[in-house]
C-alpha cells in the first residue's frame, strides 16, 4: 500500500508538470467535443489526432489520447439525452430514458446525473485499475471464445429488457438487428455475405451510422411531423437533480460501476454491452419497472456509469499485459511502439512514470470532466431553447459530417439515411428501435465466439461443458431464463385451474 | 475595355502554361494513401518515411488512411488514382493476396497486381513462431513431433483468414507436412490474447510483437522464419538450420501506379534511396523495432514477384475454408 502511494505520488509528479497537465486538459476538452458531436465516436477522435501525438513525448501522448477517449465517453450522453441522438455507440441506451426526461423538462437533472455517475464510476475504476491491474489482466485472459460465447448468451437475455413495448414487437426488432449484424465478410470463411458487391458493406453496416440513423434522424423526422413530440421547455431553476432523483441514482451508479468495469476488462468489444446490461439490471431490480422507457432516472444513472467504468476497465489488459482489447487500445499501443516503448507484461515495471503518470492523469481527467460538464449542463440545456426550425437542420448536418468523417465514406452516410427512414416508419408503427441496435451489436460477436469455439474444439460441442467459467455462465443464464419463465408458467396453471 | 480583359487573360494564360512547362515534379503536395488503419506496420513505416521524404522532395507529404474490407478499399483507391506520381502507397502482401482471394471465391478481381509499380522495398522482417510458455514444447522439433503425432489437434491463432499471420503458419506447416487447427481472430491483438490465454498454443508474429511477451516469460520463441537469426533472439534457430526450406517475411514497400511515367518513377526511386539512409528515418524504424532492408526497384521487382507467387500458391492451397 505504501508503495502504491509512493508510486501514485510519482505519477502525480509526472502529470502536474505543466506541459503534461495542459495536454490532459486538452484531451478532455477535445474528447467532450468528439463525444457531443453525433456520429463521431472516441475511435474517430483518436484516429484523427493520432499523427499529432507521434510528435509528443510518450507519456504526454498517452495522457492526451486517453483524455480524448474517456472525455468522449462523458460527452457521448449529451446528445442522447437532449436530442435522442447517440454521440457514440455506448450511449444508445441513454437515449431511451434520458430523452424521456428531457421531454418532461428534466434535461438538466439527466445531464447532471450522467456527469456525476460518470465521475464516480471513472474514479472508482481508476482505483481498481491502480490496485489490481496485473491479477485482473490474468483473469481477463481466461476469457477465450467459449467463455465469451457464454457471456454473450446472457446478453441475449438482456435483449428482452430493452423495450417497454409488447414482447412480440421487441423480439421482432431484436431478430431484425441480429439479421442486420450478419452483413459483411464472414470472418471464419472469408465469404462476403449480403454485401451485393458493395465493398464498403464488407465490414458490416457500422454501429454508429445505424444508431444515429435509427434514433437521431428518425427523431428529427418525427419532430417535424408532430408538434406534440417536442420536449417541454426546461426550467432553469431545476438544473440539478432533486433529492429523490439523487437518492434513486446511488444504487444504479454503484452497480453500473461494478458491471461496467468487469465487462470492460474482458477481451473483445463487449464494453459496448456494459450500458445495455446495466439498464437491464436496473429495470429488473426496480420496484417499478414500468417507469423505464418513460423517464426513469435509474435508466440514465446506471448505463452512463457502466459505460465509463468499462472505458477504464479496457485499459487493464493494455497496461498490464500490452495486449489491446479493442481498436482504441490498439491505437494507444501503436503510440507506445512508435516511441520505442515495447508494450508488454513488463511495462509497469520498466516504465513506471508512464503507467503511474497515466493513472494520475485519469484521476485528474475525471475531475476536470466533472468540473467541465456540470456548468455546461446549463449551456447544453439552453440549446433546447433554440427554435427547432433552426436547431434540427444544424444537428442533421452534424450527423452527416460526423458519420462521414469516420471513414470518409458516403456509403455510411447513406446507411444512416436509410436507417433514419426505416426508424421513422418503425416508430410510426410503434416499434422500439433499441432492440435492433443491441441485436446488431450482439450478432457478429456471438457468431464469431461460437464458431471460434468450434474451431478450437474441431467441431465438438462439448467444449462448452468442459470449461468452468463457461459452464458457470451458462448455468446463470439458464437460471435467469427459468426465473423469467416462472410468471408465465404460473399464469398458465392458474388459468388451467380457473378453467377447471 | 473588353480588349484589355482579353489581353490580360491571354497574358495570364501564357504565364501559367509557361510556369507549368517549367514545373518540375512534384509541384504540389504528395499523398501516401494507405489501405490499413493508423498504428499498423504499413502506417508506422509511412509515418517514419513521410517527414524524411518531405525534406528530400521539398513538398508536403500527406498520409491518408483508408482502411476497410481487409485493406481492399484503400488499395483499390491507390490502383485507381490518377497515374501522375502524386499518389504513392506503402503496401505489403495485400497486393497479391486480395486478388488471389477473389480468385478462390470465383469473383472478378477488385484490382490486379500489375496495376502497381514497385519503387523500393523498405523493410522485411522475418516472422517468428511462438508457443505459449505453459506448453511442453521446448523447441521447434518437439512442437512438430507432437503435431505429427496428433495431426489437426494443436491449435494456432491468426489475426484473420488469409492474413500474414495465417499464411506464415500455413507455409511452415506445408514445409514440415504437419497439420494444425486454425483459430482466426479479429486482428493481431486478439490473436496474441488468444495464445497468451492458452486458448490457442501457436502463433506467428513479428519479433517486436511477440518479443516483449517472450522476455516476460509468457511466450516461447521456437523458430525464425527468415534466412538469418533475429538479433534480439540469437538462440532461436532459423527454419533453414532446422532443415526446412520455408521463409516468411512481413515486409513494406513503396509503390505507385504502373501507368506513372518512367521519369517520375525514377524520381521516387532516387528519393527513396536517399530516405532510407537518413538518420531520422533509421532512428524512427529502430524505435518501432523494424529493420531497414532496402532494395531498389530493379532488385525489388523479382523479389516481389517471388513473394507474390508464394502468397498466391499458399492462398490457393488453403482454398475455401469449409
Amino acid at each position: 500500500m505504501a508503495e502504491t502511494l509512493h508510486n501514485l505520488l510519482l505519477g502525480f509528479q509526472v502529470v502536474l508538470d505543466p506541459s503534461v497537465l495542459l495536454y490532459a486538459f486538452l484531451g478532455c476538452i477535445i474528447g467532450t467535443i468528439v463525444g457531443v458531436l453525433p456520429g463521431l465516436g472516441p475511435l474517430a477522435g483518436i484516429s484523427i489526432l493520432l499523427p499529432i501525438s507521434f510528435g509528443l513525448p510518450p507519456t504526454t501522448a498517452i495522457v492526451l489520447l486517453g483524455g480524448i477517449y474517456y472525455g468522449a465517453m462523458y460527452g457521448g450522453s449529451t446528445t442522447s439525452i437532449l436530442m435522442r441522438i447517440p454521440g457514440e455507440a455506448a450511449s444508445v441506451v441513454t437515449c431511451i430514458d434520458g430523452y424521456e426526461m428531457t421531454r418532461q423538462g428534466r434535461a438538466g437533472p439527466a445531464l447532471a446525473i450522467a456527469a456525476i455517475g460518470s465521475f464516480v464510476a471513472g474514479t472508482l475504476s481508476v482505483v481498481a485499475l491502480m490496485l489490481l491491474a496485473p491479477p485482473l489482466a490474468r483473469f481477463a485472459l481466461a476469457f477465450g471464445p467459449p467463455e465469451y460465447f457464454a457471456l454473450l448468451m446472457m446478453g441475449l437475455f438482456v435483449l428482452s429488457y430493452m423495450s417497454s413495448g409488447p414482447m412480440p414487437k421487441t423480439l421482432t426488432m431484436a431478430v431484425l438487428g441480429l439479421l442486420l449484424g450478419m452483413i459483411g465478410i464472414d470472418p471464419m470463411s472469408g465469404y462476403n455475405r449480403f454485401s451485393f458487391g458493395v465493398h464498403e458493406l464488407s465490414d458490416g453496416l457500422g454501429v454508429l451510422p445505424l444508431a444515429v440513423g435509427l434514433f437521431g434522424v428518425s427523431e428529427i423526422m418525427l419532430a417535424y411531423g408532430t408538434r406534440a413530440m417536442r420536449p417541454m421547455k426546461p426550467r432553469f431553476s431545476e438544473l440539478l437533480p432533486s433529492r429523490a432523483e439523487a437518492r434513486a441514482s446511488i444504487g444504479p451508479i454503484g452497480r453500473g460501476t461494478v458491471i461496467g468495469f468487469l465487462i470492460g476488462i474482458i477481451p473483445g468489444s463487449a464494453h459496448i454491452l456494459s450500458s445495455f446490461v446495466s439498464y437491464a439490471v436496473e429495470k429488473k431490480l426496480s420496484d417499478h419497472p414500468e417507469r423505464f422507457g418513460k423517464g426513469a432516472v435509474e435508466g440514465v444513472a446506471g448505463p452512463e456509469s457502466a459505460n465509463n467504468a468499462a472505458a477504464c476497465g479496457a485499459f487493464v489488459p493494455m497496461l498490464a499485459l500490452g495486449v489491446p482489447l479493442g481498436p482504441v487500445q490498439a491505437i494507444l499501443i501503436a503510440v507506445l511502439v512508435v516511441h520505442g516503448i515495447a508494450p508488454g507484461p513488463l511495462l509497469i515495471a520498466q516504465q513506471p512514470q508512464l503507467f503511474w503518470g497515466f493513472i494520475a492523469s485519469m484521476y485528474i481527467g475525471n475531475l476536470v470532466l466533472l468540473i467541465l460538464n456540470l456548468p455546461l449542463v446549463g449551456v447544453f440545456v439552453s440549446l433546447l431553447r433554440i427554435p427547432y426550425t433552426y436547431l434540427y437542420p444544424v444537428i442533421l448536418i452534424c450527423c452527416i459530417v460526423g458519420v462521414y468523417a469516420v471513414n470518409h465514406s458516403m456509403v455510411e452516410v447513406l446507411i444512416m439515411g436509410i436507417a433514419g427512414a426505416a426508424g421513422y416508419g418503425l416508430r410510426k408503427l410503434r416499434y422500439d428501435v433499441a432492440p435492433i441496435v443491441l441485436g446488431f451489436i450482439l450478432a457478429p460477436m456471438l457468431e464469431m465466439a461460437f464458431r471460434q469455439s468450434l474451431a478450437m474444439s474441431g467441431g465438438e460441442y462439448t467444449i462448452f461443458l468442459q470449461r468452468p467459467i463457461t459452464v458457470a455462465l451458462l448455468l446463470v443464464g439458464a437460471a435467469l431464463l427459468a426465473i423469467g419463465l416462472i410468471p408465465a408458467v404460473m399464469r398458465r396453471t392458474r388459468l388451467k385451474e380457473a378453467a377447471e | 475595355m473588353r480588349l484589355a480583359v482579353l489581353a490580360l487573360s491571354i497574358a495570364v494564360g501564357f504565364m501559367t502554361s509557361a510556369a507549368q512547362a517549367q514545373d518540375k515534379f512534384p509541384s504540389r503536395p504528395v499523398t501516401i494513401l494507405l489501405g490499413y488503419p493508423p498504428g499498423g506496420s504499413t502506417d508506422t513505416t509511412a509515418r517514419a518515411i513521410a517527414p524524411v521524404l518531405e525534406r528530400i522532395i521539398g513538398q508536403p507529404v500527406v498520409i491518408q488512411n483508408r482502411p476497410g474490407a481487409a485493406a481492399l478499399i484503400g488499395t483499390m483507391q491507390v490502383a485507381n488514382a490518377p497515374p501522375d506520381g502524386y499518389t504513392i502507397t506503402v503496401a505489403t502482401t495485400q497486393l497479391a493476396l486480395l486478388p488471389a482471394v477473389d480468385q478462390v471465391f470465383g469473383r472478378p478481381p477488385s484490382f490486379t497486381r500489375d496495376q502497381f509499380a514497385p519503387i523500393a522495398l523498405v523493410s522485411a522482417d522475418p516472422s517468428m513462431l511462438f508457443v505459449n510458455a505453459k506448453t511442453p514444447w521446448q523447441d521447434f522439433k518437439e512442437l512438430m513431433a507432437d503435431a505429427k503425432k496428433r495431426p489437426g489437434q494443436i491449435v494456432y491463432a491468426s489475426g484473420g483468414l488469409y492474413g500474414t499471420t495465417h499464411l506464415a503458419v500455413e507455409i511452415v506447416l506445408k514445409a514440415t507436412g504437419a497439420r494444425m487447427r486454425h483459430l482466426p481472430t479479429a486482428g493481431g491483438g486478439p490473436s496474441l490474447t488468444a495464445v497468451l490465454g492458452n486458448h490457442a498454443q501457436v502463433l506467428a508474429a513479428h519479433p517486436a510483437v511477440g518479443g516483449p511477451q517472450a522476455r516476460a516469460g509468457l511466450l516461447r520463441p521456437v523458430a525464425t522464419l527468415g534466412t538469418k537469426r533475429v538479433a534480439a533472439f540469437p538462440d532461436v534457430p532459423t527454419l533453414k538450420e532446422l532443415g526446412f526450406d520455408a521463409q516468411y517475411y512481413q515486409w513494406n514497400g513503396l509503390f505507385t501506379q504502373a501507368k506513372v511515367p518512367e521519369p517520375i518513377i525514377t524520381f521516387w526511386r532516387e528519393a527513396a534511396a536517399k530516405a532510407v539512409k537518413d538518420p531520422d528515418f533509421i532512428k524512427a524504424m529502430e524505435k518501432v523495432g523494424s529493420g531497414i532492408d532496402y532494395l531498389d526497384r530493379d532488385e525489388f521487382r523479382p523479389w516481389w514477384d517471388e513473394d507474390s507467387r508464394k502468397t498466391e500458391a499458399t492462398v490457393r492451397a488453403i482454398g475455401k475454408v469449409q
